[in-house]
């Protein structure tokens, strides 16, 4: 093992990588800083990059960008109130607060420490506790299989927020979508309508493209483009003193552990970890009253927390081929472009690639850690990019992705129509993640739900007589009944305290 | 947006029923003891059905208990939307003719005037450089395919 690890190092240390690594992390700074551009976009505009380049440098420059990424939110969050991603919501209560004070570059400063102590916390879970349950996972035959890839599906419900009903709408048309091409188990053409194209499916990377970016397009042109206002105030400080670290020690702590408890769960996002462990990080505080008014502890925690969440969503990605969120969900599909099975298998058959991702993951963390301090003035500036500037080139980067990947201009139709698709589910509160989550997993549900009856002859109880499958099973129930019965139960005991009261 | 739940959920009904009837042409080559290949597309009808039949009941019946969002559309959001996609489809579809190289640059044009840039030298010279550094970047460095063009493309 420990000569795998050291191969992989080599490999990841090569030049190619290294400046791989470095470009995913400049882009990940923009992005993540840019209010309006999310990770998700990031990954899918720079996917098509991949095609040509090797595994481990694909993942040398997508991981910079997922690890910076969530860094650069913080920068947008703090200087100016506005999140750069949903993640840095957290970050901006205190953060904000602190600048206003004059504090911005003390405030950076915490956010980029906090980050990189979360990134790296949550790199050592993963390298600690993923081989050991990529080797449990390994026992897995179709039953375990067809009911984890229910399981993953089942969390589509966490994703409809607003209307559960229309989140699972939105997974089941993902799975319809999924049944275009030929048929996994006996190759007969299905829904193709003679088009040759289809016969091999729908191709995920323009429907990610266009569910992504075209919505974004779209409004940022038709509705007009924000105003940022602008930050004039010198950045001072930035650099934090190592007693100011030791002194925040604590919640940095408390968000990296939140951050990738939450993260390793499936579907539970991003928002919950960094709101929950700014939540905590007051509750130990001896000065709670402080929170809210620019304290570093309310920037510490959620960042740690945010950081951490990045580590933590690769756990059940790399070890199960679970995508926990849209970001994983992408990077699932990278794996899939360079030919890779993600789950169990990928630890057997490509320990030592599974190595540099780890490694990859750390160099990652280590550049943004380097790269965020040394540019953080040029992010200030670029804040102030108007964004009708950006859309166009994000229109092009759209276009010429999907048709990359097969160099056929039916992927492009197919981002287009997904595009527009995506745009309307976004209008009438429809969300876009089940679906990408069904695209993804729909294959793997349909392969294994059919192999498991071939095995079983036909006959159902083999999905109940499999002590882990029945198990996840029980979760997945839970997990798809938890988010409808739980407003009744909260619905009932309002009227009760009312009644009382 | 109860009116246009109540529309979705009916525009779906019909797309359930045109896929359950597709799911019928689908030829028969079973296995013995295997589902065929029309298995899960007509348990994925049955949901997307009774999901539907659950959005219309609920935006009809239990439109009370529920908070809707307003949503409207006016008719310079359509325009936009339609010039927008007008925009990308005959992006698409030239450059399958003319290629990368000399169709990006009319597109840029067009998408910066749609956003609203009024100075023509800026416009210009933007989309020029954009072209040029995404064909460098795409093409030169990472040796990624860009549509060279069918008919007077030039070559990539």
């Amino acid at each position: 093992m420990g000569e795998i690890a050291i191969a992989a190092l080599m490999d990841v240390l090569k030049l190619q990588n290294i400046s791989a690594s470095m470009m995913g992390a400049l882009f990940g700074l923009f992005i993540g800083s840019t209010p309006g551009l999310t990770i998700s976009l990031g990954m899918v505009l720079l996917l098509p990059l991949t095609f040509t380049l090797p595994p481990v440098t694909s993942f040398c420059l997508l991981l910079g960008l997922f690890s910076s990424g969530m860094t650069g939110g913080s920068i947008s969050a703090i200087l100016l109130n506005i999140p750069g991603t949903p993640s840095a919501s957290a970050t901006a209560i205190d953060g904000h607060e602190m600048a206003k004070k004059g504090r911005a570059g003390e405030a950076l400063g915490t956010a980029i420490t906090s980050s990189f102590f979360g990134g790296m916390f949550s790199l050592a879970c993963l390298v600690l506790i993923a081989p050991t349950i990529a080797k449990v996972a390994l026992k897995f035959g179709a039953p375990e299989l067809f009911s984890l890839v229910l399981l993953g599906l089942t969390l589509i419900c966490s994703f409809g927020q607003k209307s559960i009903i229309k989140g699972l709408i939105s997974g089941v048309l993902g799975l319809i979508f999924m049944t275009v091409g030929l048929d996994p188990m006996v190759g007969l053409p299905r829904f193709t309508f003679g088009i040759v194209e289809l016969q091999s499916g729908v191709s995920f990377l323009p429907v990610m493209i266009g569910l992504f970016a075209i919505p974004q397009i779209l409004e940022g042109i038709v509705m007009g483009a924000e105003v940022i206002p602008e930050y004039r105030a010198r950045l001072s400080g930035v650099l934090p003193r190592f007693r100011n670290i030791l002194r925040l020690i604590k919640y940095k702590i408390l968000g990296a552990v939140m951050g990738t408890a939450i993260g390793a769960i499936p579907g539970a996002g991003g928002p919950i970890a960094v709101f929950l462990s700014y939540d905590y990080a007051k509750k130990i505080s001896k000065n709670k009253e402080e929170f809210g008014t620019g304290i570093p502890a309310g920037v510490a925690a959620p960042e740690a927390a945010n950081n951490g969440m990045a580590g933590g969503a690769m756990i059940p990605m790399l070890t199960l081929g679970i995508p926990g969120d849209p970001i994983t969900a992408i990077l699932l599909g990278a794996l899939m472009i360079q030919g890779l099975t993600p789950g169990p298998l990928l630890f057997q058959y490509n320990a030592q690639f599974v190595y540099s991702v780890f490694w990859a993951f750390f160099m990652a963390n280590v550049l943004t850690l380097i790269l965020a301090f040394s540019t953080i003035k040029l992010w200030v500036r670029i804040l102030q990019v108007p964004k009708r500037v950006l859309l166009p080139i994000i229109g092009i980067l759209c276009v010429i992705g999907s048709y990359a990947l097969r160099n056929t201009f039916f992927d492009t139709a197919t981002m287009l129509f997904f595009g527009l698709l995506g745009y309307f589910m976004k209008k009438y509160e429809f969300p876009v993640v089940p679906m990408l989550l069904a695209i993804v997993l729909g294959p793997a549900l349909e392969q294994n739900l059919r192999m498991a009856l071939i095995i079983s002859q036909g006959n159902p109880s083999i999905f109940v007589t499999h002590p882990i499958s029945l198990a996840f099973l029980i979760i997945a129930f839970f997990s798809f009944t938890g988010p409808l019965v739980k407003p009744l139960i909260s619905g009932k005991l309002k009227t009760k305290n009312t009644s009382k009261s | 947006m109860r009116k246009a739940n109540i529309i979705i959920s009916i525009l779906l009904l019909v797309f359930a029923g045109y896929y359950a009837h597709l799911t019928t042409l689908l030829p028969r080559r079973d296995l013995p003891n295997t589902l065929g290949a029309a298995f899960m597309p007509r348990l994925l009808t049955a949901c997307l059905t009774f999901l539907s039949v659950l959005l219309l009941l609920r935006d009809i019946f239990f439109a009370d208990r529920i908070k809707y969002s307003t949503v409207t559309t006016s008719i310079k959001e359509a325009m936009g939307i339609v010039s927008l996609i007008t925009v990308f489809v005959v992006y698409i579809y030239a450059m399958h003719y003319f290629g990368y190289i000399m169709v990006t640059p009319v597109f840029l044009v067009m998408m910066l005037l749609l956003a609203g840039s009024r100075k023509w030298w800026e416009v210009l010279l933007f989309s020029i450089i954009v072209t040029l550094a995404v064909y460098f970047l795409f093409h030169r460095l990472f040796r990624v395919p860009l549509p060279p063009g069918e008919i007077i493309g030039l070559e990539l």
